[in-house]
C-alpha cells in the first residue's frame, strides 16, 4: 500500500488479522500498531465483594451500520491528519461472537511508533465512547442483555465465583 | 396514529410525510420492534428531535429510562434536542455504545 488509506469494514465473519496488518504495511512506516479486542469469558460484578461474576457464553453486536461506517471512516481521516499516519484499518464483528475471538481489530502504521500507539489508543477509546455499535451479554445461565452503560449489568444471573486465574482488572 | 413495523430495514418504505423512528439494541428489545412510524396528527406535535422524544417516551413508558440516556441521530450524524426536522424524516435513537 503506497498511498494514504483506510479501510473499514463490519463483517459477521472472524477477523483477519494478517489482511488488517498487511492492509496497513507501508514502505515509509517504522511501526504498525495493531490492537485486537477479544471477549471476555467472565463479567465481574464490580458491585459485590470477592471476586464473583457471570460467565459469558457469547456475545451479540448490532450496529446502526451506516452510521458506525461513517463514523469508523471519519475517525480514521482525524487520527490519519492529527498523527500524520500513512495507513489505518478497522474492523468491528456483528453477529455473534465467541469468548476469545476478536470483537474488533485495528491497525494503525507510521513512520514513527510514537504517532502509532497514541493513534490507536485515541481510535479504540473514542470508538467505545461515540459509534453506533452496542453488544449484547449472552450468559451461560440463558439470560441476556444489552448494554447501555458500565454499570449496567443488571440481569438475575446468579454470580458465581471466578476462577482465580482471572484478573479482576487490567 | 403510532403503527409499528418488524422491518429493521426502511427499503423502500414511502414516509408518507411522517417520521420514522430507528431503535437499536435495548431500545428496541424493549418495544420489540426496530422501526416505529409516527404519523398523522402526532407528526405536527413533533418539530424537534426533543419533540419525538417526548412522543416516544409517553407512547412507550417502558423507554423512557434509556431515551433520558440516549443519544439521536439524523443522516448518521448525532443531533441535539433542538434538531428540526423536516418531514418526510428518518431519526435514530442511539442508546450509549458497547461497541470495541
Amino acid at each position: 500500500m503506497q498511498m494514504s488509506s483506510s479501510h473499514i469494514a463490519l463483517t459477521t465473519d472472524p477477523i483477519d488479522l494478517d489482511f488488517i496488518r498487511t492492509f496497513v504495511s507501508h514502505p515509509h512506516a517504522g511501526g504498525i500498531v495493531l490492537f485486537v479486542g477479544t471477549t471476555r469469558s467472565w463479567t465481574i460484578n464490580q458491585n459485590q465483594p470477592g471476586l464473583q461474576g457471570k460467565a459469558t457464553e457469547f456475545l451479540y453486536y448490532e450496529a446502526h451500520e451506516s452510521m458506525a461506517r461513517q463514523q469508523l471512516s471519519d475517525l480514521a481521516s482525524q487520527a490519519m491528519n492529527q498523527w500524520s499516519l500513512l495507513s489505518v484499518a478497522i474492523v468491528h464483528r456483528m453477529g455473534k461472537v465467541l469468548p476469545q475471538e476478536a470483537s474488533i481489530a485495528l491497525a494503525v502504521s507510521s513512520p514513527h511508533r510514537a504517532q502509532a500507539f497514541a493513534a490507536a489508543e485515541w481510535i479504540i477509546d473514542q470508538i467505545k465512547r461515540d459509534v453506533a455499535i452496542w453488544k449484547q451479554e449472552n450468559y451461560k445461565c440463558s439470560t441476556s442483555e444489552w448494554v447501555h452503560s458500565d454499570d449496567a449489568y443488571i440481569s438475575q444471573c446468579p454470580p458465581i465465583d471466578v476462577p482465580q486465574t482471572f484478573p479482576p482488572h487490567g | 396514529m403510532m403503527t409499528m413495523t418488524n422491518s429493521g430495514s426502511l427499503g423502500d418504505r414511502e414516509l408518507h410525510g411522517g417520521c420514522v423512528i430507528r431503535l437499536f439494541a435495548g431500545a428496541a428489545e424493549a418495544v420489540g420492534m426496530h422501526v416505529i412510524t409516527v404519523g398523522g396528527d402526532e407528526v405536527e406535535t413533533c418539530s424537534t428531535i426533543g419533540d419525538v422524544a417526548k412522543l416516544l417516551s409517553r407512547k412507550h413508558p417502558n423507554l423512557h429510562g434509556l431515551v433520558q440516556r440516549s443519544r439521536w441521530a439524523v443522516a448518521d450524524r448525532f443531533v441535539d434536542l433542538d434538531f428540526a426536522i423536516t418531514f418526510p424524516a428518518e431519526v435514530a435513537l442511539i442508546p450509549p455504545v458497547s461497541g470495541g
